[in-house]
Order: structure tokens, then C-alpha cells, then sequence
């Protein structure tokens, strides 16, 4: 004859000695509210702990990762209980033979227990785990088929009734629950008033919601059956430690599955429920996740010694628990939306910020040309370029790079541009004028971890020559008038806000070696095609080279330069900020008459 | 978790915990062998408190037989639970002890 089909469950818990326990615990609140009886259930109780510590004791050292759960399945027939312990490993099988009790010994006590307590018990071994299964028959006393026989129908009946009216009452609850989900602007209080309604619905005379906080790990009070305000201040948090699993409320959010207690469970795990309830003795808490992602844990229970939640009672939880979850993560999106509004908002004054920092107009210098480009990678960069014409006496070039993007970014290149106009009349060469600028910057940058690169170049009108000083930024590039010879000028210095005592090397060209002038910052060079490859000073000493041979102002060689980036770049993201600066003397213009004496 | 309470020299009296299982069953065995010392001839667990017991608890209390058996002295197992005097009979370890119920 076929079998029916069994009523089953399968409980599961960290790989661990308490998660044996609460599995052996589980298997026997199953039992019981399949009528097997007190006794049996206790006995299976038993069996299921040993055969789960021994999954846990004889664990293999070899063991593959992600094998760390430790799993039961029950299943009930009308005439058979069936208890299966799977375990991972591949070095360990139970032996067939108890040992000999004529020789009691402190080992083998619980492969005789199980033999004992069962009819049977195979070992499967498989290719990625075990499983041992246990049966044993149901004493017949508590055969669920005597209770449609008889004496028992009519009580049957009753408790068939019974479930029904209660199963029609959570019904409704649900849908109310599910119609105000979502439409109310006092979380806490929707929480509350709503649990105080799942008390009724299952019998329960307490409970506490706690919600997670990923900042610190920690579960927060959100609500309680008593008065928040009036408990104590150490009753309100409590610590989750890796792997560290302190109370029932603790290890349910740890091991992400309900755990049960009643006035078995030991003191320590019932902390702090027995500093909140006089009587918390029995009940369930549930971990309050969605696809894995905690927001909290809700425990509820009873002053019974055994909690009297049937199994649709513990489906009611376990629903509410989900709605709660949906309500949690709900929120915390809302308030993702809100930061993220802020932070736009944020970098579009910084955004707005940054271009007001740039100059208006280029400057106007006899026999040359100039042109500026500045394209941001996000919508605040940390570069920027500036001119700053000293009455007839020449023309002061800077390009800068602050670390970082965003507001932090736009702050530190206010402060740099202000310090710049401020100082710039105040030193006698680039370096200097560096040397100050580092000295009055490098308190605030120093404190927020942050630096500027940057390169000043003095332009000097009577001679034509330039001066060139940096603070760790990449170097410009310089073709003299037949493009025969390449200067990279780097007047090297460290960044500002690394040294408050740091020096910068200047670099001094006169007007015949400096006739297409190139600053740049580090986005040029390093700005990346598809492919990830950088594209590298290289080609753009090769760009300029070949732009001498053809000749143009200082806006056809930055559309050239800005022409080869847009080649090795395609629709790559642009990771970095692009920033040019190019001063090109004009081929038609006369050279300057350096020496009076010269005819 | 384990209470010692003297009474005469040769009497070691022992109030075990609520439960005595593999998580706590060496500590346990660790604390018994402290506290019996050459003079102890019987040692009596009070078992009232105890609910629980696996099979490392009854391993536990097989090593305190044994210390008890080498120095010819007893064990006493005072009012265990149903549960444990069940335990303790299914595995046959009740014959080592005297039990009083």
C-alpha cells in the first residue's frame, strides 16, 4: 500500500552545539502539534540533539565553504515519525554498532541513545553531504487516525472549528494590516499598534520588536508591550558580534531563522527578556528580513511554560514579521531618495561654485595666443585654471588639481583661488609664490587628509620668457618655434599640504624655446578607451610635434589635442577631470628685440 | 552554575546546573575534579535543578563515578527530574549510581 503523503518541516541553524539544540527543540514543538505526545516527543527531542552534536563534534576539517548549516527534516506519517540530520562531511560515518554497554564508557552515549530511542537509522552518504535517517513508530495511543474515530470526532470537529474562526480572524487582521501598509508617517506607532493586534490574534501576552542598525551592528528598541520610555537604558540595545550569539533575540537575527524558548532555554540566552518581563518563559523570536537583508527581530511569547503557538499562529508571525520588513526596508528606501536629493542638490551648488572660479575671458598678450578647456568627470571636479594679468609687467598661468570631487573638492579650490589672488602680489616668482601658498594651506589641508597639485607659470611680457614652478603636478609641455626640441618643464615640488616646509625648483625659458605652450592635468594622460588602456603622454608630445609642422594658434592646438583624447577615449566613461591651458606665439609675429644692440 | 555546599569532611555535596550538555558538560567534569579532594568518600549531586542531560552530561557523570570508584567512595544522584531518571535508565547508567528519589 502507498503511503501518504507526510506532514514535513525542515529547521535549520548555524553549525554550531546551540543550533542542535534549537533544532532538536524545534523537531519537538513540531511533534507535539502533530498530537505524537509529550513523551515521544521529548524522546525525539533527544535524538535529534545527539545525532545533530555529533554532525557538529565530527565536523570535517576539510569542510567545504558554504556548507554551514545544520539541517533537520521531519516528517510524520499517520504511523511513522521520520527524523533526517544531514551533515557535510566526507571524512566521518557513524558506526553501524553501538558500543557495548557492559563496558560503560563516557563515549558512544549518543549513537546508543539514538538505538535505543529509534526503530532504524540508515547513513546515505552522497557526493556533497550525508544524511542520517532515524524512524520510529508512533505509538498508537496517539495515532492520528484514533482521532477521527469514536470519542475523538467530536472533538475533532471542534478543534477544526476553532481553527477556522481563528483562521478567518487573521485573515481580516491581515487585510486591514495590509491596507494602512504603507500610508503612515509614524512607523513606530503603525509598528506598535499592530503587534498589541498580533498579541490577540495568537494568545501571547508580550512582545519586543528591536530594529537593526548597520551602522554599529546593534538591535534597537522599536517597540515593546510595556512602555519604551520607562525602561532602562541598557534594555534598549543590544550588541550583535560576529558569531557571537548572546540571547534568543541575538542568535535569531544571527542565524536568520525563529528560535524558540520556553523555561528549558537557559538564563543567559533569555537576557534581557527576563529584565523587561517578570514571566517571559515561552515563545518565538522571529528574524525581521528581506532576501537576506536585516531589519530587525520581533519576539513575542507567553507566561505558559510551553508557548501555546499553533502552527497557523506561527505563520501569522512569520507574515507579520514579512509586512513589517516590507514597512522597514520601505522607509529606509524613502530615505535613501531623500539623501540622495540632498547630496544632487549639494554638488550642483558645488558644481555651480567651481565654474564661477574660472575665468571669464583669456588673456590678451601681443603676439600670442591662449585657450582653456575644462570638462569635470562627475559634475564637481577638483580642477581648475586661472590667469592673472599683472599690469603690463606679464601674465601669471595656474592649473590646479585638488584631490577628490564633490563639495569637499569645490571648498578647497575656493580657498586656493583666494589665497592665489591674495598672495599673487606678494611674491617675487612662482616658487615663492607656491612656498606661501603651501605654508597658509597646509593646516586645513593637512587636516582633511587632502592636497593640491599645481603649476604656476610666469609670462613675462618685455622678454617673452617663462617661469615655471610646481607642486606635484605633471609637466608642461613646451616646442620651441621649428618644433625641433621638447621641454617637459617640471619645477618640481611636493603637492601643497604634504610639507609646510617644502621649497619649488623653478625652470626658466627664454621666448625662442617656448613657442607652443601645453599645461595640462593628469585626467589628458590618463583618460581610458574601452579597453581600459590609458593614453599617455605620448601621444600628446606627438600631437603637439606634429601641430608645429602645420602651424595654428593656441584654440586649433587645443582642439587638436582635445581631438586625439576624443579618438582613444570613444564612449568610455570619463574617469577624471580634463583640464588645458595653452599659450601659442603667433608665427606671424615679429620676435621679440631681446638686445637693443642687435639690428 | 555549579553551587558546592559542605557538609561533613568526607561528603562532598554538589548542586548541578539547569542543564548539562555538551556546551557546558567539560566544564563541569573540570570543576568536579577540583572539588573532590583525597578526603571526599561520597559525593552527592543534587539534581532537582536539573532539566536537561545529553549524552556529554551523562559522560560527565560516568567520569565522576570512575574518580569516586578509584578512591572506593560513591556517587549520589539526588532527586533528578523524570526526564533525566529516563535518560539515565534508557542508557543503563542509573546501575552505577545510588539514586534517591
Amino acid at each position: 500500500m502507498t503511503q501518504p503523503p507526510p506532514d514535513g518541516a525542515i529547521f535549520e541553524s548555524g553549525f554550531h552545539l546551540h543550533g542542535a539544540r534549537e533544532l532538536a527543540r524545534s523537531v519537538r514543538v513540531f511533534l507535539e502539534r502533530h498530537r505524537l505526545g509529550e513523551q515521544a516527543a521529548s524522546e525525539w527531542e533527544l535524538v535529534t540533539n545527539e545525532a545533530a552534536k555529533n554532525a557538529v563534534e565530527k565536523r570535517s576539517s576539510s569542510q567545504e565553504p558554504g556548507y554551514d548549516t545544520l539541517r533537520v527534516m521531519v516528517n510524520v506519517w499517520p504511523e511513522t515519525v521520520e527524523v533526517c540530520v544531514d551533515d557535510h562531511n566526507t571524512e566521518y560515518a557513524p558506526a553501524n554498532q553501538p558500543p557495548s554497554q557492559n563496558d560503560i564508557s563516557e563515549s558512544g552515549l549518543g549513537l546508543f541513545i539514538i538505538s535505543q530511542l529509534t526503530d532504524s537509522t540508515r547513513y546515505l552518504n552522497g557526493a556533497f553531504g550525508n544524511t542520517l535517517v532515524m524512524r520510529r513508530a508512533r505509538p498508537p495511543a496517539r495515532n492520528m487516525l484514533d482521532l477521527h474515530c469514536g470519542d475523538h470526532l467530536e472533538t475533532t470537529l471542534d478543534m477544526m472549528t476553532e481553527d477556522l474562526g481563528a483562521a478567518y480572524e487573521s485573515l481580516c487582521s491581515i487585510f486591514r494590516f495590509s491596507k494602512e501598509f504603507g500610508e503612515t508617517d509614524d512607523l513606530q506607532g503603525f509598528i506598535k499598534r499592530w503587534l498589541h493586534e498580533l498579541l490577540r490574534i495568537t494568545g501571547t501576552t508580550w512582545f519586543v520588536m528591536r530594529r537593526h542598525q548597520p551602522a554599529d551592528n546593534t538591535l534597537q528598541m522599536l517597540a515593546c508591550s510595556l512602555d519604551e520610555a520607562a525602561l532602562p537604558a541598557e534594555m534598549l540595545s543590544l550588541s550583535l558580534e560576529e558569531q557571537r550569539i548572546e540571547s534568543v533575540e541575538t542568535h535569531a537575527a544571527c542565524t536568520r531563522s525563529e528560535v524558540w524558548f520556553d523555561n528549558c532555554t537557559s538564563t543567559a540566552m533569555l537576557e534581557p527578556l527576563t529584565e523587561l518581563f517578570e514571566h517571559p518563559v515561552s515563545g518565538i523570536s522571529c528574524p525581521v528580513d528581506v532576501a537576506g537583508r536585516l531589519f530587525g527581530v520581533l519576539t513575542l511569547g507567553c507566561a505558559a511554560e510551553t508557548c501555546s503557538l499553533s502552527a497557523r499562529d506561527t505563520r501569522v508571525v512569520k507574515m507579520f514579521a514579512d509586512y513589517i520588513a516590507l514597512q522597514l526596508s520601505h522607509e529606509q528606501a524613502q530615505q535613501e531618495v531623500m539623501r540622495s536629493r540632498v547630496l544632487h542638490r549639494d554638488l550642483a551648488i558645488a558644481a555651480e561654485i567651481m565654474r564661477s572660479l574660472l575665468p571669464r575671458q583669456l588673456p590678451k598678450i601681443p603676439g600670442y595666443t591662449c585657450a582653456a578647456f575644462l570638462r569635470p568627470a562627475q559634475s564637481v571636479g577638483g580642477d581648475l585654471y586661472d590667469f592673472l594679468p599683472l599690469d603690463d609687467l606679464g601674465t601669471l598661468f595656474v592649473i590646479a588639481d585638488v584631490m577628490g570631487k564633490g563639495p569637499s573638492a569645490a571648498l578647497f579650490a575656493i580657498m586656493f583661488r583666494s589665497h592665489l589672488h591674495t598672495l599673487v602680489r606678494f611674491a617675487a616668482t612662482p616658487g615663492q609664490l607656491l612656498e606661501r601658498l603651501n605654508a597658509l594651506l597646509f593646516q586645513d589641508l593637512d587636516h582633511s587628509d587632502m592636497f593640491v597639485s599645481a603649476q604656476l607659470m610666469w609670462f613675462e611680457n618685455a622678454t617673452g620668457s617663462i617661469t615655471i614652478a610646481s607642486a606635484g603636478h605633471c609637466p608642461a609641455l613646451i616646442v620651441d618655434r621649428n618644433g625641433r626640441q621638447l621641454v617637459e618643464a617640471r619645477g618640481e615640488g611636493p603637492p601643497l599640504g604634504i610639507d609646510v616646509n617644502a621649497t619649488f625648483a623653478e625652470v626658466t625659458l627664454d621666448e625662442r624655446q617656448a613657442c607652443h605652450i601645453l599645461m595640462l592635468t593628469d585626467g589628458v594622460t590618463d583618460a581610458r578607451n574601452p579597453r581600459g588602456e590609458m593614453l599617455g603622454k605620448d601621444a600628446i608630445v606627438s600631437c603637439l610635434m606634429q601641430f608645429t609642422t602645420t602651424g595654428g594658434d593656441a584654440a586649433q592646438l587645443q582642439a587638436s589635442v582635445l581631438a586625439v583624447i576624443e579618438q582613444h577615449v570613444q564612449n568610455a566613461p570619463t574617469a577624471d577631470d580634463i583640464t588645458l591651458v595653452v599659450l601659442s606665439r603667433d608665427p606671424q609675429a615679429k620676435p621679440l628685440n631681446l638686445n637693443p644692440h642687435t639690428p | 552554575m555549579l553551587m558546592l555546599s559542605p557538609t561533613d569532611l568526607s561528603t562532598l555535596v554538589v548542586n548541578t546546573p539547569a542543564e548539562i550538555t555538551e556546551i557546558n558538560a567539560g566544564a563541569f567534569k573540570k570543576r568536579l575534579q577540583t572539588a573532590v579532594t583525597k578526603e571526599h568518600r561520597q559525593v552527592e549531586l543534587h539534581m532537582g535543578k536539573t532539566h536537561s542531560i545529553d549524552s556529554s552530561g551523562l559522560g560527565a557523570l560516568i567520569f565522576l563515578h570512575k574518580l569516586m570508584e578509584a578512591r572506593a567512595g560513591s556517587v549520589r544522584l539526588m532527586q533528578p527530574s523524570h526526564d533525566v531518571q529516563q535518560i539515565l535508565e534508557l542508557t543503563r547508567i542509573a546501575e552505577l549510581f545510588e539514586i534517591h528519589r
